[in-house]
C-alpha cells in the first residue's frame, strides 16, 4: 500500500474529502480524513489529540490570498435570486402540502363518513368547536371578524371539513397504533427487514373493493400499513440510519447556495409533517391516505358498529329468555355501537381542547388588529366547549351546554360572569398579556439585534484580512461574541423557556379554573402581569416542568431528524456537549432548533397537561359530581401555585378552605350527594329572606348544588304548603321552618332542614333528631338533620379525597420515571414505541385509579345516606374488597411487567389492555343513560377490564412458567408475526385462518363475560353485597375455562404453524427463521 | 447503512491487506465473503511457550460500527489461559473500547483506537499467549495456578493442547 490512506477507514483522498495529517504520526497513519477524525473524536469523548504521539491535533480555517476583500455583486444577486427563489418553491409545496391534509383529505374523508356512517356522523360540539377555531384563525389573518352573512357559508365548511380532520385524526390514530404494533414485531423479526414489502399501486389497485368479510378486510388493513412502514421508514429508523442527503426535489439546488438554511428550515418543518417528497410524490400519498383511510375507516368506526349492532340483535333474544328486562339490555347492546363511536370522538375531543387552547393562546394579539367583541365570543365558545366536553357523562354534557348556551345568550350576564363583573375597562386580560407579548417581544428583538451584530462580527472576523483598523475593532468585538451566544442561548434556555413553559401550563389548566364565585377571579387567574414574584413562580414551575417533560422527549427525541430538539437532549447522549453545539453551529441553525423545541414544548404541554387536566375534571366529576374547580383565594392567589407539580394537592387544599373550614366544604359535598340520593328537587326560599342581604348565602350554596340541573330554585312570598312534595328541601329564615312531616318542630333561626325520603319517597319520620334541633347553639348553615355515623363519614370522605389526590400526585411524579426505566426495557430500541407506551401507562392508570377510588367513595357515600347504616356499611365493606381485588389484578399484571420486562409481554399485555381500558372508560359513559343508576354498568364494563386483565396474567405467567428461553422468544415472536409471513407465502388461507382465530378469542373473551356477567346480575338492579361477589366468583371461573380453550388453540395454532414453517423451509431449502445477528 | 458499509469497505481493504502481507503463524479471514463482519481467524502457539505447537482457531466478530469499536474475539477450542475466558473470549486491553476505562490503568495507546486493525489484534493475541498477564485476569484459575504453580500450569496446557488435537 503504497498510497496515502485514511488512517481510520483506510479510504484514499477524495475530492470532496480530501486528507490531513493533523499530528505527527508518519508511515501509514499519517493521514487521515476530517470526516473520520471527527467522528472518532466524537465517539471516544477523548481530547482531541492523537493517541500515539499525543499531538494535540490542530484546526485552522484557512483563507486564500486570492480571497476578495468583498464578494462580487453578481455573486449575490445570483444567490439573492437563487434563495429567493427556492424559498418561493418551498412556501409553495408547504401551502400546497398543508391543503391537501387539511383540507382536501378531510374533505374526502367527511365525504366518506358520510357514506359509511350515514346519521352517525360526528356530532355537534368537536365540529362547533373545530368551526369556532377556524373562525379563530381567519379572524386573526384577515383582521377583523366576518360578517354575520359571510359567517354562514364559512361555518358550514369549516365543520364540514372540521369534521373530516376529526375522522381523518382518528384513522391515522389506529394506523397509528397498529403500525407501532408492526414496526415493533418487525424489528424483532429481522427477517422481515430484509423484505420491502408489497407495490404500492398493486395495493392501492385492491383498496376499491370494500364488501368482503371483516376476516379479509383486516387481513387487507395489515398490507397499507405494512407500505406505509415501508414508505417512510426514516420516520421510524434510528436517526443515525438515516441518510445524510436530502431528498431529491432538493438535491439539485443545494449545490447553489453556500448556506442553505432557508430549504434547510422548510425542510425541518416539511419532514415535521412528514410532507417529504416533491409534489407528485404528494398527491400520490395523499390519494393513498384517502384509500388507508377510506379502508380503516370502515374497518375501524363502521365494523365495529356493524358487529355491535349484530351482537346486540343476536342478544336480544337469549336476553329475553336471561333477564326479565330484555328490551333495556338489548338497548344498552345496541348503545355499544355507538359507544364507540362517541367514545372516539371524546377521546379526539379532549386533543382538541388542547389545540382549542393553543389557539386561545395565538389569539392573543393587540386590539388594532382584531374585532375584540368577537374575540371575546370565540374564547368564551372554546373555553366552554372544552370545558363541555371534559364532562364524561354525555348526556349532562349537553345539559351543560345547554345551559351554557342560556347563559351565553344573555351576552352581559356572561360577560359579567367572564370578567368576573368587575375588570375596568382600561386593564382587561388581553392588555395584560398583551403586555407581557411585548415585554418578550422586546427581549427577542435585542437580542436578535446582538445577534446580528455578533453574526456580522464574526463573518468579518472570518472572511476579511486582517491588518485594518476596523477590522480589528470588529475582531476584538469578535472575541466576546463566544460570549454573548452563550448569554443568549442559556438565557433563552434558562429564563424565556421556562417562563414560556409556565405560561403555557397555565393557559392549559384553563378548563380547571372557575369563572365562578370570587368576583376578581377571571382577571388574576389569568393574569399573567409582568411583577417579579408571579413572573418567578412561573419561571419555577416551568423549569420544573421542562425537566419534567425532558424525560419523556428524550425518548421522542430520537424520531426526530438528529439535533432538532436541541433543547431536549439525552443527558446520556455522549456527544451532546451544549457549549460545543453553541460554538459550532450557525446561528440560524440554533435558531431553527430553538423555534422547533418550542413548537415541541406547546404542543407537548397543551397536550399533556390539557388532556391531564380535563382528565382530572372528568374524573372529579365522579368524585364530586360536579367540575372539578381550582379555588383561588388569599395571598396565594395572583400566584400560579396550580401549575402541574402541586396542583393536585393544593386544589384540594383551597377547595378545602374555601368556606374557611373544611367540616363545611364536606358537608357540601355530602349535602350534594344526598340530595341526589334523596331525590331532592326543590330548593324553597322564602322572599322575604331572598330579598335581604343573607340570601346570597343560600343562592350561593344553591348555586353550588348539582341539584339545580334537574330540580328549582323557588322563591315564594306565602309558602303554600299543599304545593309542596316530599321532594322539596325547605329553607325559612325566621322563628322556624317546617315541612309536611314535620309539623311540630320546633326548628332554631337559619337552620337548613332536609327531608330525608326511603326508597318509596315516604318521608322518614325525623323524630331522633329533635334533641339537636332544640339546641340553642347551632350556628348558620348548620345541618340540622344528621344522618348517623356522620363524623365516621367525613372521616372517610377526607382520607379518599386526600389519598386520591396524593396517589394522583405520587404517580404524576413518578409514574413517567418509572414507565421510562421500567416498563420500558433498555434493549428496546423503538423509542416512538416506548413514548406511546409511557403515555398509556401513565394516562391511563391514573384514570383507573382515580376511577376506583371516586366510585368506592360515590357508592358508599351514596349507600350511607340511606339510614339503613349497619347494612350499607357492611355493602361498603364488601365493595371495598371488591375494588381491592380489582386492583390487586392491575397491580398484578403492572408486577408481572417489572418482573420480567420483556418485549412481548408488553405486545401481548400493555398494548391490548390500554385499548380495552380506553375503550371501557368510555363505553361505559352513554350506558349510563338507560339504567337508573349508573352504579351497574360502571361495574359491568369494569369487571369486564378487569377480567381482561386476570386472564391475561394468568396466561402469561403460564407461557412464562412453561419455557423462558430465547429460543422459545423467537418463536413467540415468529408466532406472533405469523399472519405477515403467511401473507408472504401467499398462503392466504391460512393467514385467514390465523386471523380469524384470533379475533374470535378477542371477541368472544368479553362477550362471554358480559353474558355471565349479565347472567349473575340478573336484571339491573342495585346490587346486594354477596351478589357481588358472587358475580365475581361466577366471572372469573367462567374466563378461566374459556382461557383454558383459548390457550389450547393457541397452542394447535402455533404448533400448525411451526409445522408449517419447517415444511417451507424444507421446501424452499432456505434458513427464514433464523435470525440475523446484527452485531 | 452508512457506517455499516464504511466498516466493510475497511474489513476489506485489511482482508486484502492480510492476504497480500500474512504475518507468520497467523492467518484470517471472512467466514462467508457476503458477510464481512464474521472472521476467522487460526493462530499458531508460540515458540518457546506452553502452547507451541497448538493450532487455535477463533472467531472474530465485528460491530456495524468498525472501526469506531473494536471487535470481540472468541476461541472455538477451549485455551486454558489467565487472560481467556471459560467460554474462550479473549480479554485483552486492544480488544476494550474506548472510553470504559475507570481505573485509567491502561494508557491510550494500548486501547483499542481505528489506528489499530485486526493483523495487529492477532499479534497482541499472539504476545499475550507468550506472556500472559495475571494482573487482569478472565480466568482465576489459570491465574491462580500461573502464578503459584507454573509447571502444573504448562502440564495442563499441554494437555488440553493434546486433546485438542486430538492426539
Amino acid at each position: 500500500m503504497n498510497e496515502a490512506a485514511c488512517r481510520i477507514c483506510r479510504g484514499e483522498a477524495l475530492p470532496d474529502d480530501p486528507l490531513y495529517y493533523p499530528c505527527k504520526c508518519t508511515g501509514t497513519i499519517k493521514y487521515v480524513h476530517e470526516t473520520c477524525l471527527k467522528e472518532w473524536l466524537e465517539h471516544s469523548g477523548k481530547p482531541a489529540k492523537c493517541e500515539l504521539c499525543g499531538h494535540a491535533f490542530r484546526y485552522q480555517s484557512v483563507t486564500r490570498d486570492s480571497i476578495p476583500r468583498h464578494p462580487p455583486l453578481w455573486l449575490l444577486l445570483q444567490t439573492a435570486f437563487a434563495s429567493s427563489l427556492m424559498t418561493i418553491k418551498n412556501i409553495s409545496l408547504l401551502l400546497t402540502a398543508l391543503s391537501m391534509w387539511l383540507f382536501w383529505l378531510p374533505a374526502f374523508v367527511r365525504l366518506l363518513a358520510v357514506q359509511f356512517l350515514q346519521e352517525e356522523a360526528p356530532q355537534t360540539i368537536i365540529a362547533d368547536m373545530l368551526a369556532n377555531i377556524f373562525l379563530a384563525c381567519s379572524e386573526v389573518f384577515s383582521g377583523s371578524a366576518l360578517t354575520s352573512k359571510a359567517l354562514v357559508p364559512a361555518k358550514e365548511l369549516a365543520r364540514f371539513v372540521g369534521e373530516g380532520i376529526t375522522v381523518t385524526a382518528l384513522c391515522f390514530l389506529v394506523v397509528l397504533i397498529t403500525l407501532l404494533v408492526n414496526e415493533w414485531t418487525a424489528e424483532n423479526m429481522i427477517l422481515l427487514q430484509n423484505n420491502n414489502g408489497f407495490n404500492e399501486e398493486d395495493d392501492d389497485d385492491d383498496d376499491d373493493d370494500d364488501e368482503e368479510d371483516d376476516e379479509a378486510e383486516q387481513f387487507r388493513q395489515n398490507m397499507p400499513i405494512f407500505n406505509r412502514q415501508a414508505a417512510f421508514p426514516d420516520l421510524m429508523n434510528d436517526p443515525a440510519l438515516l441518510p445524510p442527503e436530502p431528498p431529491a426535489w432538493n438535491a439539485g439546488n443545494r449545490n447553489d447556495m453556500n448556506d442553505d438554511i432557508n430549504a434547510e428550515l422548510a425542510m425541518g418543518i416539511l419532514e415535521f409533517l412528514h410532507l417529504l417528497g416533491p409534489l407528485k410524490e404528494l398527491i400520490k400519498s395523499v390519494v393513498a391516505s384517502m384509500l388507508i383511510i377510506g379502508v380503516t375507516l370502515y374497518i375501524a368506526v363502521c365494523m365495529p358498529s356493524y358487529l355491535f349492532k349484530m351482537v346486540s340483535r343476536v342478544f336480544y333474544i337469549p336476553t329475553i329468555l336471561l333477564t326479565y328486562f330484555p328490551l333495556k339490555t338489548a338497548h344498552a347492546f345496541y348503545s355499544l355501537s355507538k359507544a364507540v363511536l362517541l367514545a372516539c370522538i371524546s377521546l379526539t375531543s379532549a386533543s382538541i381542547n388542547g389545540l382549542g387552547l393553543a389557539v386561545f393562546g395565538c389569539k392573543l394579539v393587540p386590539e388594532t388588529l382584531i374585532n375584540f367583541e368577537g374575540l371575546r365570543k370565540e374564547i368564551s365558545d372554546l373555553a366552554w366547549s372544552a370545558i363541555a366536553t371534559a364532562l364524561p357523562d354525555i348526556d349532562r354534557t349537553l345539559t351543560l351546554t345547554q345551559a351554557l348556551h342560556q347563559i351565553r345568550k344573555d351576552r352581559n350576564s356572561w360577560a359579567a360572569v367572564f370578567h368576573g363583573g368587575v375588570i375596568p375597562k382600561e386593564t382587561t386580560i388581553y392588555d395584560i398579556l398583551f403586555a407581557d407579548c411585548c415585554v418578550y417581544i422586546g427581549i427577542a428583538l435585542f437580542s436578535c439585534l446582538v445577534l446580528a451584530f455578533a453574526r456580522i462580527a464574526r463573518k468579518f472576523n472570518s472572511n476579511l484580512i486582517r491588518g485594518n483598523g476596523f477590522i480589528h475593532f470588529v475582531q476584538r468585538f469578535a472575541r466576546y461574541n463566544q460570549h454573548l451566544r452563550i448569554i443568549w442561548f442559556l438565557s433563552i434556555e434558562l429564563i424565556l423557556f421556562p417562563l414560556g413553559c409556565g405560561i403555557l401550563i397555565r393557559l392549559a389548566l384553563f378548563p380547571l379554573m372557575s369563572p365562578l364565585k370570587s368576583s376578581q377571579s377571571v382577571t388574576e387567574m389569568l393574569s399573567l402581569s409582568f411583577s417579579f414574584k408571579p413572573m418567578f413562580l412561573h419561571w419555577v414551575v416551568g423549569t420544573c416542568y421542562m425537566f419534567f417533560l425532558a424525560n419523556f422527549v428524550s425518548h421522542f427525541r430520537r424520531i426526530m431528524r438528529k439535533g432538532v430538539l436541541y433543547f431536549i437532549r439525552d443527558q446520556h447522549d455522549p456527544s451532546f456537549h451544549p457549549f460545543r453545539e453553541i460554538f459550532t453551529n450557525s446561528v440560524l441553525q440554533l435558531l431553527r432548533k430553538i423555534g422547533v423545541s418550542a413548537i415541541m414544548y406547546a404542543v407537548l404541554i397543551m397536550f399533556g397537561v390539557g388532556f391531564f387536566a380535563v382528565m382530572v375534571q372528568s374524573t372529579s366529576y365522579v368524585l364530586f359530581g360536579r367540575p372539578f374547580m381550582i379555588v383561588f383565594s388569599g395571598p396565594l392567589f395572583s400566584t400560579p401555585l396550580d401549575l402541574i407539580m402541586c396542583y393536585f394537592t393544593a386544589c384540594n387544599v383551597y377547595c378545602m378552605s374555601y368556606l374557611g373550614t373544611v367540616n363545611e366544604t364536606i358537608w357540601l359535598v355530602y349535602l350534594d350527594h344526598v340530595c341526589h340520593s334523596l331525590r331532592l328537587s326543590e330548593f324553597i326560599l322564602n322572599r322575604k329572606v331572598a330579598d335581604e342581604v343573607g340570601s346570597f348565602h343560600y343562592r350561593s350554596l344553591w348555586d353550588r348544588l348539582t341539584l339545580k340541573d334537574s330540580g328549582s330554585l323557588v322563591v315564594s312570598d306565602n309558602l303554600d304548603w299543599s304545593k309542596t312534595t316530599s321532594r322539596s328541601l325547605f329553607i325559612l329564615e325566621g322563628s322556624f321552618m317546617r315541612a309536611p312531616a314535620a309539623d311540630n318542630m320546633d326548628l332554631e333561626d337559619n337552620a337548613i332542614l332536609f327531608i330525608p325520603v326511603d326508597t318509596d319517597d315516604k318521608p322518614i319520620d325525623p323524630k331522633h333528631t329533635p334533641a339537636l334541633l332544640k339546641n340553642k347553639q347551632i350556628a348558620p348553615y348548620d345541618v340540622v338533620y344528621r344522618p348517623p355515623f356522620f363524623k365516621t363519614r367525613c372521616l372517610i370522605l377526607l382520607l379518599l379525597i386526600f389519598g386520591f389526590t396524593g396517589g394522583l400526585l405520587v404517580l404524576g411524579l413518578f409514574a413517567p420515571i418509572i414507565a421510562g426505566r421500567i416498563f420500558v426495557p433498555e434493549t428496546c430500541e423503538n423509542d416512538i414505541y416506548a413514548f406511546v407506551v409511557g403515555m398509556f401507562i401513565i394516562s391511563q392508570s391514573m384514570t383507573i385509579y382515580a376511577a376506583l377510588f371516586s366510585n368506592c367513595v360515590r357508592q358508599s357515600m351514596v349507600d350511607l345516606s340511606h339510614s339503613h347504616a349497619p347494612k350499607t356499611l357492611w355493602i361498603f365493606g364488601l365493595r371495598f374488597a371488591h375494588y381491592a381485588l380489582r386492583m390487586s389484578f392491575l397491580t398484578d399484571s403492572i408486577s408481572t411487567l417489572m418482573r420480567y420486562g420483556l418485549h412481548f409481554l408488553l405486545l401481548r399485555v400493555v398494548i391490548p389492555l390500554e385499548l380495552a381500558t380506553l375503550l371501557t372508560l368510555y363505553v361505559r359513559i352513554p350506558l349510563s343513560s338507560f339504567a337508573d343508576s349508573t352504579l351497574e354498568t360502571i361495574d359491568l364494563m369494569q369487571d369486564f377490564y378487569y377480567c381482561f386483565i386476570f386472564v391475561e396474567v394468568a396466561f402469561n405467567i403460564l407461557v412464562l412458567s412453561e419455557r423462558l428461553d430465547e429460543s422459545y422468544t423467537n418463536e413467540l415472536l415468529v408466532y406472533l408475526k405469523g399472519t405477515i409471513n403467511e401473507l408472504k407465502y401467499g398462503k392466504l388461507f391460512w393467514a385467514l385462518v390465523s386471523i380469524s382465530l384470533k379475533c374470535m378469542l378477542f371477541i368472544a373473551v368479553p362477550v362471554i363475560a358480559i353474558a355471565i356477567k349479565l347472567y349473575s346480575y340478573g336484571p339491573l338492579t342495585v346490587p346486594e353485597g354477596r351478589s357481588v361477589l358472587y358475580q365475581c366468583a361466577l366471572t372469573m371461573i367462567g374466563l378461566a375455562i374459556l382461557r383454558g380453550i383459548a390457550i389450547l388453540v393457541d397452542h394447535w395454532e402455533y404448533k400448525t404453524f411451526e409445522r408449517m414453517s419447517i415444511i417451507k423451509r424444507k421446501l424452499l431449502n432456505i434458513d427464514e427463521y433464523e435470525p440475523e445477528r446484527a452485531n | 447503512m452508512q457506517k455499516s458499509s464504511t466498516a466493510s469497505r475497511r474489513l476489506l481493504k485489511e482482508y486484502k491487506q492480510l492476504l497480500t502481507d500474512t504475518p507468520d503463524g497467523i492467518s484470517a479471514g471472512p467466514i462467508d465473503e457476503n458477510n464481512m463482519f464474521e472472521w476467522e481467524c487460526i493462530i499458531q502457539g508460540p515458540d518457546g511457550t506452553p502452547y507451541e505447537g497448538g493450532v487455535f482457531p477463533a472467531i472474530l466478530k465485528f460491530p456495524s460500527d468498525y472501526p469506531l469499536n473494536p471487535p470481540t474475539m472468541k476461541f472455538t477450542t477451549p485455551l486454558f489461559h489467565p487472560n481467556v475466558y471459560q467460554d474462550g473470549t479473549v480479554c485483552i486491553s486492544i480488544l476494550h473500547p474506548p472510553g470504559d476505562d475507570p481505573h485509567m490503568y491502561e494508557t491510550a495507546a494500548e486501547r483499542w483506537s481505528p489506528i489499530q486493525s485486526v493483523e495487529k489484534i492477532l499479534l497482541s493475541v499472539m504476545s499475550m499467549l507468550s506472556e500472559p498477564n495475571p494482573e487482569s485476569g478472565a480466568n482465576i484459575d489459570a491465574c491462580k495456578m500461573f502464578r503459584d504453580d507454573l509447571p502444573g500450569f504448562k502440564a495442563v496446557v499441554r494437555t488440553n493442547i493434546r486433546q485438542s488435537l486430538g492426539l
